[in-house]
């Protein structure tokens, strides 16, 4: 770790899960922050998903935290209302311009699936400051997301040696081979006494030979292939005491009962971890079931097995790696697979599947034994995916049972190292702190105001389509597209070379200027309502129905009459306005949005003042949910005619 | 509960007067009715306000009283009326308010008109009318209704469509009556209404005559099956969309001529019909409509074209009117059929060599029933 000797310190903004998550991004997260703000050579801020705008917990981080979800009523509304919105915001889509406008930073970095990031690349800040991706690729061929993402990125960060080589492949030669930061100190070999102890506690016999796999039960978790691989090992060393230990939880995924039924795999042969709720203790035996009677503590029902919310903690799981002769790990393709990593740990061979991720955890020199697959192809995606082969699992694990027990123990340490020096936070981080050292300070002034594109532009006669399309960018576009978006000019010369004629391509430039100008000139809601009349708005809304809408104009006075000095605005979609036009009750009348539909954003919320003193919502409780129909026969009592 | 109480409670308001601008639009008729076909949805659109005109006009012509169609509809223009669907909301509001009465289907110019204090008279299908009527001339509205047991289907579809089970009679009647106009509608009653009635359709039997001179617009049914003459389908390519009814395989080379235009091929299948005739007219590329007037073998040659979907051509017979007696019945068509240069309201007139428009116990008339409305004159 280099200490800062620099006074003015870069500002680096990193974009993922919260730090206190307890998800692969989280952990991420937290260890490269930690990292960085112990060095003191930076301003660390981070931009937590998950996480609303203002959550008061974020003000106890030692870092300054912002989340990534808005907090305006208004887009929290759309956002329920439009799923795809919901989503965008969860990945910090609809306040990442906020963020960058308020802390300027120098660096940014987007720690994400490559669909969470997407399109920032676009945005007007990315190519003025240092924007870096950190992405996990787990499977090929790459999408046109990753391409996109590399083509328009200075610095693009991948876990595995496989997508540093298909990106470098592909051109990119701003890859960097960076694997998630990993707490090393959690995972070691426990001494030979302490691991008899262990077994005994779980009544594993010491020469049980146990081959583990700890994984979340998902169905890229290749669960046949290993069982079917187990099977024939057993067939072929029908004298070893083998077992498997399977760390996870039985009631997702993989149906492992009726697997082991399949293949007439003996249930008492597969181990597994139960872990009770109450007394937090685990117990390593058979699965028979849910919701066990915990035999530490006593309490009734209180035994599952390890899930992702509630499981054992690091050192238990330390533990548990400790009862296992050889670790594997059979996939069709993944990211990194921490508990690869942890197993190398612990010293313990792993056999893991060489494809993805795995070509790095299964070579000789990582301590790895590979797994051998064959290729099929995921429907929809049509990635490439791994099926494990059963003969090669067998193969390898009559290797290392077959293995000189001093021979393992030589591969465990290389295995041990291995990880540290390729997966640790000091190893990971400090080669992310040396390239962020080589980056330049941001020198660009944050201005975000919009500069109108220019439709009417007629281009001058210019002979050459390169230079024609730059043109067309410099003067109605107003971009320099050059520094700014090289690849678009080359599609644009393609298209011309191909499929259009300059007509049409100039149309879309206007189209294009026409589309983002009318996007960016938007009224700002509060420019709607009258300066003078704050505290003394009423808002009636009513989008739509042209029959309810002449019939509500019977309602205004009453109203007005009651308010006089309060402004009616009605509220409802454009093409009804002119059954409005000319009421002498309504003040203004506002285009309709769904937003207004919540009384919260209209009325306002706790700190949030909203724009109105009441809203009027007759719709909800007719048209959304219809309630007066009463068979057509009762009426109501109540003198409603106002004269 | 009406809608507008609901509204109401919602607010906590009270109901005064609704406000609605009107904008001058100028109009020469000095006396007129408004109509309008503009519906909420389909199940709420009557089709069968043409006949409602040809009920009244006679009337109507006798006081010096026009009608005039406001608000937008997909459907067609109603006869005899003068067309002022273009006008905006406000300028026809400006007009209901110099109008005698509104007609029509439900909708927000009923509700003006009652506001208005104009009679208003509107049909409706089977619904809860009592929730949406006019709510400020409870007198001078009447909403017509169709007799059902079932409750409203408040579905914006409906097969069949229960507001067409109010005859149009019986809404001719109602409007004369409140024009205070003296009329003998009680004499009509509708006796039978054929499934294809609502629809405009035009049938051209192929014949020696000079196509160009009819000035045939629109979709056509060029009746190939009445008279199978080649050389008069290859001048039909000047029409606009042709549908071919035929009995006999027509070959490709003809179709070709007419591809561009032709949107289906409805073909009469029948025993004798081989897969290679099907797959002649498939070549074609356009849809086609295979049909049966072989009740007897239908299903085993449903069997032989299995892959195909057939379907039965039904006729009507005298037992679908439900009644003994012709002499005192009479119809009206919307098919028009165009054969020998001339233009007949059915296929009974067709055979009479002149328009007719009095049942007559004949096959030809029978063909004809699905695309009529037959109706009741007693004197």
């Amino acid at each position: 770790m280099t200490k800062n000797t620099n006074s003015k310190k870069k500002k680096i903004l990193i974009h993922s899960n919260h730090a206190r998550a307890k998800t692969g991004f989280g952990k991420h997260m937290k260890h490269l922050l930690s990292y960085l703000y112990k060095t003191g050579k930076y301003e660390v801020v981070e931009f937590a998903n998950g996480k609303q705008w203002n959550d008061p917990s974020l003000l106890n981080m030692p870092w300054k935290s912002i989340g990534s979800l808005p907090f305006e009523p208004e887009i929290i509304q759309q956002c329920n209302a439009d799923p795809q919105k919901g989503r965008l915001a969860s990945y910090g889509h609809l306040k990442i311009d906020d963020v960058i406008k308020q802390e300027k930073p120098d660096i940014y970095l987007g720690i994400e699936d490559i669909w969470g990031i997407e399109g920032f690349w676009k945005r007007k800040w990315w190519k003025k400051i240092n924007s870096m991706i950190w992405t996990p690729i787990d499977s090929l061929p790459l999408l046109d997301k990753h391409t996109e993402g590399a083509q328009n990125t200075e610095n693009i960060i991948v876990q595995a040696s496989f997508a540093e080589k298909e990106l470098k492949k592909n051109g990119f030669k701003n890859t960097h081979l960076f694997p998630v930061p990993l707490d090393t100190s959690n995972f070691y070999k426990l001494d030979d006494k302490t691991k008899s102890t262990l077994r005994a506690k779980n009544n594993i016999n010491p020469n049980d030979f146990i081959i583990g796999f700890v994984f979340r039960n998902q169905l890229r978790k290749s669960v046949p292939n290993l069982l079917e691989g187990f099977k024939v090992f057993k067939e072929k060393n029908p004298n070893v005491s083998a077992k498997l230990l399977f760390h996870t939880h039985w009631n997702e995924g993989w149906d492992i009962p009726r697997l082991l039924r399949e293949k007439n795999i003996d249930p008492s042969l597969v181990l597994t971890t139960y872990y009770c709720d109450k007394c937090k203790q685990y117990e390593i035996k058979p699965f028979s079931g849910q919701d066990l009677d915990c035999r530490f503590c006593g309490s009734k029902k209180s035994q599952q097995t390890a899930q992702i919310t509630r499981g054992v903690s690091e050192e238990q799981l330390n533990e548990i790696y400790n009862l296992m002769d050889v670790y594997t790990h059979a996939f069709t393709s993944g990211g990194q697979e921490i508990p690869i990593q942890e197993a190398k740990l612990v010293e313990l061979i792993t056999l893991v599947t060489n494809y993805s991720c795995g070509e790095d955890y299964s070579s000789e020199e990582s301590g790895g034994l590979p797994l051998d697959w064959t290729e099929y192809r995921e429907p929809g995606t049509q990635f490439i995916k791994a099926s494990t082969s059963a003969e090669s699992v067998a193969s390898q694990l009559e290797k290392v049972y077959s293995m000189p027990i001093k021979d393992r123990e030589v591969i465990g340490k290389k295995a041990r190292d291995f990880v540290i020096d390729f997966c640790s936070i000091e190893s990971v981080c400090s080669k992310f702190e040396k390239l962020i050292d080589g980056m330049s300070p941001t020198e660009w002034d944050f201005d975000f105001s919009y500069v109108n594109k220019d439709p009417t532009y007629m281009p001058p006669e210019i002979k050459d389509d390169r230079e024609w399309i730059i043109n067309l960018y410099n003067n109605i576009l107003k971009s320099d597209a050059e520094k700014e978006d090289p690849n678009g000019i080359s599609h644009w010369q393609h298209r011309l070379n191909t499929d259009l004629n300059r007509q049409q391509v100039y149309d879309y430039f206007v189209k294009t200027a026409q589309k983002e100008n009318s996007e960016n000139n938007k009224i700002p809601f509060e420019d709607l309502l009258s300066k003078d009349d704050e505290g003394k708005r009423i808002l009636f809304v009513l989008p739509e129905g042209e029959i309810d809408i002449f019939n509500s104009t019977s309602l205004l006075k009453y109203i007005k009459d009651n308010y006089p000095d309060h402004n009616i605005y009605y509220a409802t979609k454009r093409e009804y306005s002119d059954l409005i036009l000319g009421n002498p009750y309504v003040f203004r009348v506002l285009p309709y949005d769904p937003a207004m539909d919540n009384f919260a954003w209209a009325e306002g919320q706790g700190a949030y003042k909203g724009f109105f003193e009441f809203a009027l919502m007759p719709n909800t409780n007719t048209n959304k949910t219809i309630n007066y129909i009463h068979g057509n026969k009762h009426k109501i009592e109540y003198d409603l005619s106002y004269a | 509960m009406h809608k507008l109480e609901s509204f109401a409670l919602s607010c906590g308001s009270k109901i005064e007067k609704p406000k609605i601008e009107k904008q001058f639009y100028p109009i020469t008729d000095k006396k007129f009715l408004c109509i309008s076909q503009k519906a909420e949805a389909e199940s709420k659109s009557y089709d069968f306000f043409d006949d409602v005109v040809f009920h009244i006009k006679p009337y109507l012509d006798k006081e010096g009283i026009s009608i005039l169609e406001i608000g937008e509809s997909k459907k067609a223009p109603i006869f005899y009326c003068k067309n002022l669907s273009h006008l905006r909301r406000t300028q026809i509001a400006y007009v209901i308010s110099k109008s005698l009465m509104y007609i029509g289907n439900y909708n927000l110019y009923a509700n003006i008109s009652s506001h208005f204090n104009k009679d208003t008279i509107c049909v409706s299908n089977n619904d809860y009318t009592e929730t949406f009527r006019p709510y400020w001339g409870k007198d001078n509205c009447l909403i017509l209704t169709p007799e059902t047991e079932f409750k409203p289907s408040l579905s914006p579809q409906e097969h069949p469509k229960t507001i067409n089970k109010i005859h149009p009679e019986e809404v001719a009647s109602n409007i004369l009556d409140k024009l205070n106009i003296p009329h003998g509608l009680n004499k009509i009653s509708t006796v039978f209404v054929g499934e294809e009635y609502k629809n405009t359709i035009i049938d051209l039997v192929p014949g020696l005559f000079n196509l160009q001179a009819m000035n045939v617009n629109g979709a056509v049914n060029i009746r190939m099956d009445k008279n199978f003459d080649l050389n008069f389908l290859q001048q039909c390519s000047t029409l606009e969309k042709i549908n071919i009814v035929t009995d006999k395989i027509i070959p490709v080379e003809y179709l070709n001529l007419i591809k561009d235009k032709l949107q289906m091929i409805s073909f009469f299948m029948d025993k004798q019909t081989t897969s290679e005739d099907i797959k002649q007219l498939e070549s074609v590329g356009k849809p086609m409509n295979l049909l049966c007037k072989d009740q007897k073998n239908i299903n085993k040659i449903r069997f032989k074209f299995i892959d195909y979907d057939i379907k039965l051509y039904g006729k009507k017979t005298k037992k679908d009117l439900k009644t003994k007696t012709f002499s005192d019945l009479k119809f009206l068509s919307k098919r028009n059929i165009i054969a020998n240069g001339t233009v007949f309201n059915s296929y009974l007139s067709l055979s009479l060599g002149t328009n007719t428009s009095t049942v007559q116990d004949q096959k030809d008339f029978w063909e004809d029933l699905p695309f009529c409305r037959v109706f009741r004159e007693s004197s």
